[in-house]
């Protein structure tokens, strides 16, 4: 799902529009709420040096790796169910 | 017996509203104080700068290199904030969006500076601001300011009233509105880094509104010069509306005949329209704008329509309907 809506934000909208202005375009006044939540209550060091730079990467840069961080998860777990448990238990 | 005590964040009435701080204790009729008035718009700087302390009664204005004095026909009915307050507790999203960017501010470089003025004007200028300031009567005004956010300031400003800035530019017949635009130094301003908000900060008022008394340019505050956390060098202070109107660091200032789509606004207009007059009885969707906390004191006070300056402003939007006036 990740993966195919990091393609669809990549083809539909330009590619290197940045993330918030993408969030922006779906909604104007979510980007504000959270960055007067994060700095006023929280830290503005969160907003600047956590936010602001993901924030201004292409829109499709985290859908994309988070679907592959999911993808590599999946599939490691694929791998394990599929396994013998341990080989140490046959060696020992 | 009743004892009255003073709270540390009184000043006595005297100080508030001194003896002749009114115009008819002054002895002046109000035709004598509008006719200075009008006399400093198009009299030579001098002249008018003579005529301004002839009809001003001593009131204590705040020294410095900026000090000028004061105008007796604003009173805020209530104590200075701390300068340190007004120093120090700042909306400026260009700086982020925390009150103490104080310190961030101090990277914008306030010289040399220059105004655009263009648009619907008999002549397109670019003005730098030591010849603007040579052009204008420089005068202190205690200004209350209200933020949408329910808090309150009481500030010292020095400047001249926007209808001097307007007499400079000439707008034409046509223009209705003029529009004012903030400084966009990405170096120095790290909230700039946020490009999906429409930088430059924009706002506007109607031509009627610049051209009100109330409505104020300021280059100085507590006698100084403006300070960058605080819009300096130059801003605009439009006090019956909610403080967001007041635009800060301005470098263009532009006449139209189609009203403009402010800075918040097009964030979100429900919540920060155009007009955005102070009305304690119109609610922000989010929190009450029945009453206010003043910055600097331990205190909360009801909020006054226009923010008090009812008497000067109301007039104004008489014949406007179906608009949002108070948001």
């Amino acid at each position: 799902m990740l993966l195919v809506a990091a393609f669809a934000i990549a083809t539909l909208e330009p590619p290197d529009m940045p993330l918030g202005s993408f969030l922006y375009s779906i909604d104007a006044d979510l980007l504000n709420l959270l960055q007067a939540g994060i700095q006023r209550h929280l830290t503005p060091w969160l907003w600047d040096r956590v936010m602001v730079p993901v924030l201004i990467r292409p829109a499709w840069l985290l859908p994309a790796a988070a679907g592959l961080l999911c993808a590599g998860g999946a599939a490691t777990l694929a791998m394990a169910s599929n396994n013998p448990r341990s080989t140490r238990r046959w060696r020992s | 017996m009743l004892i009255r005590r003073r709270h540390g964040w009184e000043i006595a009435q005297s100080r508030a509203t001194p003896e002749g701080a009114t115009p008819e204790a002054a002895g002046l009729g109000r035709r004598a104080l509008l006719g200075a008035a009008a006399a400093s718009l198009i009299a030579p700087a001098a002249l008018a700068r003579a005529a301004f302390a002839a009809t001003t009664p001593a009131l204590p204005s705040f020294p410095g290199p900026m000090s000028a004095p004061v105008n007796p026909r604003f009173v805020p009915g209530r104590a200075i904030t701390p300068a340190k307050d007004v120093y120090t507790y700042n909306n400026y999203y260009e700086f982020g969006s925390e009150k103490d960017i104080w310190e961030a501010a101090q990277a914008l470089p306030l010289k040399p500076w220059s105004i655009r003025i263009d648009g619907l004007v008999a002549k397109k200028q670019t003005i730098g601001l030591e010849d603007l300031l040579k052009r204008v009567t420089l005068e202190e005004r205690l200004y209350r300011h209200r933020c949408v956010e329910a808090w309150a300031l009481t500030i010292p400003w020095t400047g001249f009233p926007l209808r001097a800035l307007l007499a400079i530019a000439e707008p034409l017949a046509s223009a209705k509105y003029v529009v004012f635009h903030t400084i966009e130094d990405r170096r120095a301003m790290p909230g700039l880094r946020e490009v999906w908000y429409p930088w430059p900060y924009t706002e506007g008022l109607t031509i009627a509104e610049a051209a009100n008394d109330v409505a104020f340019i300021a280059t100085g505050l507590y006698g100084k010069p403006l300070t960058p956390q605080n819009g300096g060098p130059i801003r605009l202070v439009v006090p019956w509306k909610y403080g967001f109107k007041s635009a800060k660091a301005i470098v263009q200032v532009t006449f139209s005949e189609k009203r403009p789509v402010t800075f918040w606004e097009a964030v979100d207009g429900s919540e920060y329209g155009f007009w955005a007059n102070v009305n304690p009885a119109v609610p922000h969707p989010r929190w009450s704008q029945a009453r206010e906390r003043l910055i600097g004191f331990d205190e909360v006070v009801p909020t006054q329509i226009y923010n008090g300056y009812g008497e000067w402003v109301a007039s104004l939007y008489t014949g406007i309907k179906g608009q949002q006036l108070f948001r």
